[in-house]
């Protein structure tokens, strides 16, 4: 053991900043002030970590709010209301109220058409992405009191944190506390993807639980759960490329059908397939060529029909 | 000079805020939870949850909007981690390379001794604070302060004597 030169009056200093250890300490006080010492110890280390700047924490904070929500950037005007606004106002929102519980019990939907995003911002803020040909139905009037969203075909979910999200479709259930999550939901396919959080399925009376990365998808009845490498936190439709991972091509044929809104026959070939690959969402050439060339299928397109052979 | 310290939604207003209740709220936070990574989580939950809702937030009652935001995450959290499965991700305490007695230190004590460092005198809490606080060592304050190493010393050794004693008075 290192035996230091010191002195009477500075061994605290150099105890509280380590140069000293705890045994060498008792070694030169009395029991009693010794426990007293290390008591203190631990209470200037909680000091110090409570009295810590916090510039990195308003960092943090200032950046969460720079990445998140859309709706707190916006500035709100502030109108000083006098009386003859305040009547107007009063009219209109009576107007307002009337026509709000009439179509408080409907359903509100929203559709993308073929080739179409369509970006949808729901009641709680949460962000919805739909792809193609896809379909998004909640109820007003229910929503206030549970997140419940219908889906046909395929969306992307940022759901806000907060009560329970539940995403319904024909295939299977989706639910989840706050998170981000891909749900694609066709006739014969279904899979979710976790991107971030928590995300849990319920597919044919079975419960599966996804963490980021993680997938499910149930394909003509088969049921697969898969970890993936996901480079991106966002699907690849979001970004303009479809992406398929080993998709029978009759899955991949109706994926194209909605992106451009073309026919596609395949009467002729066998579209049973297993395909694994990408389209680019831009141009019907160029993708056509990725999907068929590579399974070496003939095509011919004329007047937004495509007739394939072998 | 900010005209309107009302407008919570006003960058400047916000980070005056912050600088004025953050650390109250983390030590708020830490006392429930005993846990510095977890307060840390809380405690910027609670600022974003601030100017999320900063249209309806007065300037007046903005510490105790941000102590009960505060107050209902953790409350949150506790109920969430009593439902959780055992084998799910609980959260993890902070691994530190100081003892984690520290974090077991009662409110009370924590009070006696801010109180004690207040009323250290003059120098020995300049000291005190230069070390523990801005983390500077013993050669850097004598060169700030313009003294030799050796008077650093004592004037932290005496304060740390003091703070002892006083605790043990107050």
């Amino acid at each position: 053991m290192e035996q230091k030169n010191t002195f009477n009056d500075t061994y605290l200093a150099e105890w509280i900043h380590g140069e000293i250890t705890n045994n060498q300490l008792k070694e030169l006080v009395s029991e009693e002030d010794y426990n007293a010492y290390i008591k203190l110890k631990s209470g200037i280390n909680l000091y110090e970590a409570l009295e810590a700047p916090m510039d990195n924490t308003l960092n943090s904070v200032k950046n969460r709010i720079k990445q998140g929500n859309p709706a707190t950037k916006k500035q709100t005007k502030i109108r000083f209301l006098n009386t003859k606004t305040i009547f107007a106002v009063a009219a209109s929102i009576a107007i307002l109220f009337s026509i709000s519980t009439f179509l408080a019990n409907k359903d509100v939907t929203f559709q993308s058409g073929f080739g179409e995003h369509k970006k949808v911002a729901l009641l709680d803020n949460s962000e919805v992405i739909l792809n193609a040909k896809s379909e998004l139905t909640y109820n007003k009037k229910d929503w206030k009191t549970k997140r419940e969203v219908f889906l046909k075909g395929e969306a992307f979910f940022k759901v806000q944190k907060g009560s329970t999200f539940t995403v319904i479709t024909d295939s299977g259930t989706v639910t989840v506390l706050g998170t981000q999550f891909n749900v694609n939901a066709q006739n014969n396919f279904f899979e979710v993807i976790c991107y971030e959080g928590k995300v849990k399925v319920i597919n044919k009376g079975k419960n599966f639980v996804l963490t980021p990365n993680k997938s499910v998808r149930s394909l003509n009845g088969t049921i697969t759960e898969e970890t993936l490498d996901l480079t991106t936190v966002k699907p690849s439709w979001i970004l303009g490329e479809s992406s398929f991972r080993s998709i029978s091509l009759k899955e991949v044929i109706t994926a194209l059908e909605k992106q451009f809104n073309i026919q596609i026959d395949d009467k002729n070939i066998d579209n049973s397939i297993i395909f694994t690959g990408a389209f680019d969402n831009t141009n019907l050439n160029i993708a056509l060529a990725a999907v068929f060339k590579t399974t070496q299928i003939n095509y011919r397109l004329k007047n937004n029909i495509v007739v394939l052979s072998k | 000079m900010i005209k309107d310290l009302k407008n919570i939604c006003s960058p400047k207003v916000f980070e005056i805020i912050f600088n004025t209740y953050a650390k109250d709220v983390k030590r708020f936070v830490f006392f429930k939870t005993r846990d510095l990574s977890l307060t840390e989580d809380i405690v910027q939950d609670a600022f974003v949850k601030l100017w999320e809702g900063c249209k309806g937030a007065s300037y007046d009652t903005v510490k105790n909007y941000l102590f009960t935001i505060a107050n209902n995450l953790f409350l949150n959290i506790v109920k969430h981690n009593k439902v959780i499965d055992k084998h799910q991700k609980g959260y993890v305490h902070e691994a530190s390379n100081e003892s984690p007695e520290f974090l077991y230190i009662e409110q009370e004590y924590l009070e006696k001794l801010e109180t004690a460092i207040a009323n250290l005198s003059e120098k020995q809490r300049e000291v005190f604070l230069l070390s523990r606080i801005e983390k500077k060592k013993y050669k850097e304050i004598a060169e700030q302060l313009n003294i030799s190493v050796k008077a650093v010393e004592k004037r932290m050794h005496t304060a740390v004597k003091a703070l002892k004693e006083k605790i043990e008075f107050i």
